[in-house]
């Protein structure tokens, strides 16, 4: 558990950063008026200067209500969770798998992974769902409407 | 006349029907299963509507739309459980009449009927402003659609998130997001991180399906680790209202159908805000006041045409000025948008049959799902109870599908993961999603005015204080955006 206030600190301190790096991207492009209204960069410019000032208000408010925000509990590090982190290293091993295997492959793999994930370990009904899913998503996408989907790199 | 008449043309064909069926259908069966939301729902099934030919894939979208908002009742009213924030207010007297009164039919009777009467009340109202307001705002130009982009901006930021200030920089990211890519005015390339991939913008759909329907799933698959196993109500008895219920709830679905278009009408407000709005009025209306939250049938109607009633509400300011109210208006506006209809007053001029269409979409949605509630209701019953660990891992392949069908790019897949990912993490801090994507929305259409009126006051920033209309609205966003303060300095005094 993390508080708000020591949340609110490093989004505020991120907001700047994200702000400044806008600016500074945005100064590379024309800033000044011309005939044609201002440059491309002038836009930009004032919304990463815009989101860098708000982000200093956070911060002010975050220091000038540090005790109620104190008190507003941020659920990062419960087992709850970590179950979250853990599916998304699924997902991104999902990701790649799917260019080394191909959608389906993989697919039959990460559904699978994620009942498990949520302690659901009944076998046929994990075979039934993955299999009913599968053919579902081919009979739409791939035969219906002809959506080729991303084939193993070893395939193509 | 010759605009409704082809409206009709466009609707009445056997694919686009099919898709709003299918849509109210798929709206109802997410909207009844908790933890799925509206918005979910409708960014997963985005990239199908584009399967449609014309017309087709918005009417599949109102029909998610509409039938997402009534669906939250049945799980509201059987487990207790709302499936959308719109059906909290439903929980407090649909429950008990289901369980205290054992009378599950009569409450979902009930529902169903105050959520077809709100959602066919507030489209005839749409249809009956809309082209009003649109009139008034063909005589806007560029500095008055400036501020009117800043007016929706500051609407959403100031009331759908927790935090203000975090609202405000949602709603700043957003626009950022939306400068990517090759500058409409000038042909610059900015941002593009030296890729072809962002040459065309930061692709909306793999964004809008990160955060609302990816990062939902891992919410979800939090929430599943504490919860309790609630027993379903199985028993669905008679389910049309009788002619007494109608009688005794007829004032009240008046009244809570006018108040869910009004709110429905302002930006930033929605279902769950009109749902607690029009189960209180019902209360001090109610001659038995004393026995709300006892299962009385005011107050199982009064939130269902509260909330239903938003969904043609909230289209006025969409399709009149461009101005989405909300994270499920904002997705329909950039469906509109990505086929072709650029919502707006001109909208009602260089597109009236598509306009009509939608009109008539909504209504048809609306009684197409009071249809479906009275004869399927015990199906829809059925859905409530499909397990979330079978339920979750589906989702998340159709985020995947649905990503990447709209392209065919696996770069799509990649930016809606970790859409999701950022997602996640910006709901636990209290960030407002549908201020990030509304951000996006009204980007373009904000830098664009914004250029284009300096351009006309040769770079005087004059012309946004000197206008009465643009000024209007840039001293609403201000006093929008300072509401809380406000408020609270009123407190005091």
């Amino acid at each position: 558990m993390k508080n708000m206030a020591i949340c609110n600190f490093i989004v505020s301190i991120l907001g700047m950063m994200i702000g400044a790096a806008i600016m500074m991207a945005a100064s590379e492009f024309p800033l000044e008026f011309t005939e044609n209204g201002p440059g491309s960069g002038f836009w930009p410019f004032a919304l990463g200067t815009a989101l860098a000032l708000v982000a200093v208000m956070l911060l002010v408010y975050s220091i000038s209500n540090k005790k109620e925000l104190s008190e507003q509990l941020v659920a990062l590090t419960l087992p709850a969770n970590k179950r979250v982190y853990v599916m998304m290293v699924i997902i991104t091993i999902y990701c790649a798998l799917i260019s080394v295997l191909g959608f389906y492959p993989a697919s039959a793999l990460l559904i699978p992974a994620t009942m498990k994930l949520m302690d659901f370990h009944d076998k046929k009904i994990i075979a039934m769902t993955t299999v009913g899913t599968i053919a579902f998503i081919y009979v739409i996408f791939t035969v219906l409407l002809h959506t080729r989907m991303p084939q193993s790199m070893f395939l193509e | 006349m010759a605009d409704i008449l082809t409206a009709l043309n466009m609707i009445f064909v056997p694919i686009n029907l099919l898709g709003l069926v299918f849509g109210v259908a798929v709206g109802i069966a997410f909207g009844c299963m908790p933890g799925l939301s509206v918005n979910m729902g409708l960014a997963l099934l985005f990239p199908l509507a584009f399967s449609f030919q014309g017309i087709g894939g918005i009417l599949m979208l109102l029909g998610i739309y509409c039938g997402a908002i009534y669906g939250g009742s049945i799980s509201a009213i059987l487990l207790k459980t709302p499936g959308t924030p719109a059906s909290v207010a439903t929980t407090l007297d649909g429950y008990p009449m289901a369980t205290k009164l054992k009378q599950p039919g009569r409450a979902l009777g009930l529902s169903t009927m105050a959520s077809t009467f709100g959602g066919v009340f507030s489209t005839i109202c749409l249809i009956l402003l809309a082209p009003q307001l649109a009139k008034v705002a063909l005589q806007f130009s560029k500095p008055e659609y400036f501020a009117l982009a800043i007016f929706g901006l500051s609407i959403i930021t100031s009331v759908s998130s927790g935090s203000v200030i975090k609202g405000i920089m949602g709603g700043l990211f957003g626009l950022f997001l939306a400068t990517v890519g090759i500058d409409d005015m000038s042909g610059s390339i900015r941002f593009t991180l030296d890729t072809t991939y962002f040459l065309g913008g930061v692709s909306f759909i793999p964004v809008l399906i990160g955060v609302f329907a990816f990062a939902q799933v891992l919410s979800s698959i939090e929430d599943y680790y504490h919860t309790e196993k609630t027993d379903p109500i199985k028993f669905v008895d008679k389910v049309l209202p009788s002619w007494a219920d109608f009688k005794r709830v007829f004032a009240t679905l008046i009244r809570s159908s006018a108040i869910g278009t009004f709110i429905g009408c302002v930006p930033g407000t929605g279902g769950d805000i009109a749902s607690f709005v029009s189960y209180d009025q019902a209360k001090r209306w109610s001659k038995n006041s004393a026995n709300f939250g006892n299962g009385e049938p005011e107050g199982v109607a009064a939130p269902e045409a509260g909330n239903n009633a938003v969904s043609g509400g909230a289209f006025i300011p969409v399709l009149t000025l461009g101005i989405p109210g909300d994270g499920a208006t904002a997705i329909m506006m950039g469906a509109l948008m990505v086929q072709g209809l650029q919502p707006g007053p001109l909208l009602f001029v260089e597109k009236a049959p598509d306009v009509y269409a939608i009109f008539i979409g909504l209504l048809l949605a609306n009684v197409i799902m009071g249809i479906m509630g009275f004869s399927l209701i015990r199906l829809f019953a059925k859905v409530v109870n499909v397990p979330v660990h079978i339920l979750l891992p589906i989702i998340v392949m159709m985020t995947f599908v649905g990503t990447y069908s709209y392209n065919n790019s696996i770069n799509d897949v990649y930016l809606m993961v970790a859409s999701g990912f950022v997602g996640y993490f910006l709901n636990k801090l209290g960030f407002s999603m549908s201020a990030i994507i509304i951000g996006i929305i009204l980007g373009s259409m904000a830098e664009q005015n914004f250029v284009g009126s300096l351009i006309m006051s040769d770079g005087n920033f004059n012309i946004f204080f000197t206008r009465p209309i643009c000024l209007f609205f840039l001293v609403a966003a201000a006093l929008s955006l300072l509401s809380p303060v406000l408020g609270k300095l009123f407190k005091k005094a």
